[in-house]
């Protein structure tokens, strides 16, 4: 018995060497490469789950490129299975090439990981629960055994030419065909492997529950695989045997799909306490009045927000109203408490010294402070002609670095929302020219009105000495802002915009 | 787990092969020992399935297979005797894209065969003996027709097999080759068994001690070659003339005929005399006689 492990173990270990070194793994582990790194592009800070979501990229790359470097092996064993009568038997040959082919895309997995680990800053934030870290490995070793499965029972090179095909012709599809009906047809079937690939909703590597359904999963479709490649052109027992596990091991995986699509369905609050090592302690922290409730693992992120934050608030008078900033998740609804009027949503995600980031930031906190009856998730309320809405472009503070257009782009975007009159957008050009500390003075002088939403554009400007010539009673035309704003041109704005909330509610009045 | 160290290699008793409707063999019992022995017999006698049986590449439809006391029907009998025999198919079907060193050495790693230093020397030991030392670097699918039946020798020889079962080893050899190959089995017979399916006659005069004669899945002689010679005595004639129909001549490179005559004291005529018998007489002479009773 132990002669025979060991010749089973040094039999692995060929097969091992044969692999690692095949052309399809080299030329694979390049193209990979390539593809990730050209993906991240201009990447933002690099999260835990940022990385993680690059090792599931990598993954199917690794699995692509295992299957076809598995193939020719695996069509030599299943052409030849009688060849020759020795002790390490046509089942304990193909159990071996399956290690093999596990154990090397697990080590080519592997190695991307460190790779790509070694390229962001440390620590990272967020959590990457560690019951989710061997469902990349899964996936890229799901590959070649597939490639072995298809390969035993057709005998032939077939599906990997099939691949080979099936590769370009899906990118000249992307490039030409997407809204045929051929398009159509390829859509629906890159859902389908999507979700064969994943069949969660929630999908996360912060979540334990998720994290524990995501390897069962892959893990039991990994074993079906298996089970199926050892069922090839077999008969009686082993036949019988590996195919009535391969059924059940598929079950198994189903029934996990359904289970977990029925414990995290869309949109239900998730709590802090099923993210992976959370201690139960409350997320939220104060400083200067703001109140930052980051996502576990993400604390060192209160830094970030308030170095934009802070500095803007700073701004206005103490007695204004302070944000409550809650960091909800891209991956699932985090169940957050939201004071009414006070509550703003920032995301996993961080793009600092892009202007863009910033004045997104900043213009949901004026919001709040302003009383601009704020509610994450709903359409902003209409404000025009009312002063308040030239304070949030007033604080954006855009760095020197972005163009012209994109800070007439930043305030155009916000302005928008609020449907403002040309007189508003002339204020906003204007409050940029005056010093600083003299449109303060103004502002903390009559914030009470400010803030009710008496104060119009036309009477802060004449506080402040300046004249507005545009009206102050109607909404921006798309010619309105062809003129005060030259550098958007018309052909910029969308149908419907620049007015596309015409019919929201007048921001409140009362304090 | 070892055998009973008394087992003879090889005990068959009653062995029945069927192939769908079509039975191989048809009871088929012997005992082998140390030795080379010949397997004779028409195509399609059964030699191929019978060593097939005896290498655990076939199961038995009945009857009792035993080798070195082990029953190859259970899984850990099979393994053992895998270990302890060396099979050259008739029909040799190897990786094509390998090296020969590289098939070789896969070949030694199914065998069991040890430590990875071990299992090179022993992969050079069996090139050197089937003298493809020097093409050991080729691509299988490169190798001639009589070089891929030396491979097939040398994977058969890895490890040094208690019982080799060789079907038409010598296919395609050259002459010096052949020689080579002589040589080569009786050395190795006299520590182990060898099994030698062959239409060659010339090897089995040359190599084999004894000779089991196939005949539609039955063995209609087992002896030494002396015993099949001796039964062709007075039935092989030369001379001049024609034979006539009804047995089995041929004409010889200086015109005169040879004749084979089914029975002892039929002679072809006027003008022959009985000669001393060959191997090959003897062999023509036992499978037609069985043909000529049925
Ligand atoms: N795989 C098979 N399927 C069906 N019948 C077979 C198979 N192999 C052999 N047979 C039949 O079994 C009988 C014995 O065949 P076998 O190959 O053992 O003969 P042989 O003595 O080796 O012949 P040869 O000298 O031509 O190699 C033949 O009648 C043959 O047709
Ligand atoms: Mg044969």
């Amino acid at each position: 018995m132990r002669r025979h492990a060991a010749a089973f173990l040094r039999l692995t270990w060929f097969n091992s060497r044969r692999l690692a070194t095949s052309p399809f793994l080299l030329l694979g582990a390049a193209a990979a490469g390539a593809m990730v790194w050209s993906l991240r592009g201009i990447e933002r800070t690099g999260t835990a789950e940022s990385w993680y979501n690059e090792l599931s990229t990598l993954a199917v790359l690794v699995a692509l490129a295992m299957f076809a470097a598995v193939t020719p092996a695996a069509v030599r064993e299943a052409r030849h299975p009688g060849t020759p009568v020795a002790p390490l038997g046509r089942t304990a040959r193909l159990l071996a090439l399956l290690t093999a082919a596990v154990l090397v895309s697990c080590a080519a997995q592997a190695a991307g990981t460190a790779v790509l680990y070694h390229t962001y800053d440390h620590p990272l934030p967020g959590v990457v629960s560690p019951y989710a870290v061997p469902v990349p490995f899964a996936t890229a070793a799901s590959g070649a055994v597939t490639g072995i499965a298809l390969a035993s029972w057709t005998r032939s090179y077939l599906p990997l030419l099939l691949l080979a095909l099936g590769g370009p012709g899906y990118v000249l599809y992307a490039t030409l065909a997407a809204s045929s009906r051929m398009g159509w047809t390829m859509g629906r079937m890159e859902q389908v492997a999507y979700q064969l690939h994943n069949p969660f909703i929630v999908q996360t590597p912060s979540l334990t529950g998720v994290s524990l359904l995501s390897l069962a999963y892959a893990l039991l479709v990994l074993a079906a695989l298996a089970a199926l490649a050892l069922a090839a052109r077999r008969r009686g027992a082993v036949l019988f045997v590996s195919l009535g596990t391969a059924v059940a091991l598929l079950a198994g995986a189903a029934g996990t799909a359904l289970h977990g699509r029925h414990t995290y369905p869309w949109g239900t609050p998730i709590p802090d306490s099923e993210v992976y090592g959370h201690s139960g302690a409350s997320p939220c922290r104060e400083l200067e009045g703001i109140t930052y409730c980051p996502l576990p693992g993400y604390e060192s992120w209160t830094g970030l927000w308030h170095s934009v934050l802070g500095p803007a608030m700073a701004q206005l008078p103490e007695e204004a109203r302070k944000p409550v900033l809650w960091q909800d998740s891209h991956a699932y609804t985090r169940e957050m408490e939201l004071p009414p009027g006070r509550g703003m949503v920032v995301y996993d995600h961080a793009d600092p010294g892009s202007g863009y980031w910033e004045a997104w930031l900043i213009a949901d906190a004026a919001r709040i402070a302003l009383n601009m009856d704020f509610t994450p998730h709903r359409a902003p309320c209409r404000a025009t002609g009312q002063a308040r809405i030239t304070v949030a472009p007033w604080l954006f503070d855009l760095p020197d670095t972005l163009s012209a257009l994109e800070k007439a782009e930043i305030t155009a975007a916000y302005l928008t929302d609020h449907t403002p009159a040309p007189a508003d957008l002339e204020l906003v050009r204007a409050l940029e020219e005056l010093p600083r500390e003299r449109v303060r003075q103004a502002l903390h002088l009559h914030w009470d009105r400010l803030v009710s939403g008496e104060l119009g554009s036309v009477e802060l400007a004449e506080e402040l000495g300046v004249v507005l010539e545009s009206p102050a009673d109607t909404p921006m035309s798309a010619s309105d802002w062809d003129l005060l704003s030259p550098l958007l041109s018309s052909q910029q704005w969308g149908e419907g915009y620049p007015v596309w909330n015409a019919d929201a509610d007048v921001c409140g009045r009362a304090s | 787990m070892s055998a009973p160290a008394a087992a003879p290699p090889v005990h068959v008793r009653g062995l029945v092969r069927h192939y769908g409707t079509r039975t191989a063999l048809k009871g088929v019992d012997l005992s082998l020992g140390r030795g080379v022995t010949g397997l004779l017999g028409r195509n399609g006698a059964g030699k191929t399935t019978l060593l097939r049986c005896l290498a655990t590449d076939l199961e038995a439809s009945a009857g009792e297979v035993r080798l070195f006391g082990l029953d190859p029907e259970r899984a850990a009998g099979r393994t053992e005797i895998r270990r302890r025999l060396g099979y050259l198919p008739q029909n040799p079907d190897f990786y094509p894209h390998f090296t020969v060193f590289g098939l070789l050495d896969y070949m030694a790693v199914l065998k069991e065969l040890g430590s990875r230093r071990d299992r090179h020397d022993e992969v050079r030991r069996v090139l050197v003996r089937t003298d493809l030392y020097d093409r050991r670097h080729s691509r299988v699918r490169r190798l001639s027709g009589g070089m891929r039946q030396r491979l097939a020798l040398a994977a058969a020889l890895l490890g040094g097999p208690e019982l080799l079962l060789l079907d038409e080893p010598t296919v395609g050899l050259d002459p010096e080759q052949r020689i080579r190959f002589r040589s080569l089995v009786s050395e190795l017979a006299v520590h182990s068994t060898v099994v030698l399916s062959t239409h060659q006659i010339e090897d089995v005069a040359a190599l084999c001690g004894r000779i089991l004669c196939l005949d539609r899945g039955r063995v209609i002689f087992d002896g030494t070659p002396g015993d099949l010679v001796e039964r062709a005595r007075g039935r092989v004639w030369e001379g001049a003339g024609d034979p006539g129909d009804g047995c089995t001549s041929w004409r010889l490179a200086d015109g005169r005929h040879r004749v084979l005559t089914p029975h002892g004291t039929d002679s072809p005529g006027g003008g022959f005399t009985a000669v001393e018998p060959s191997l090959e007489d003897a062999y023509l002479l036992y499978t037609g006689m069985d043909r000529g009773r049925g």
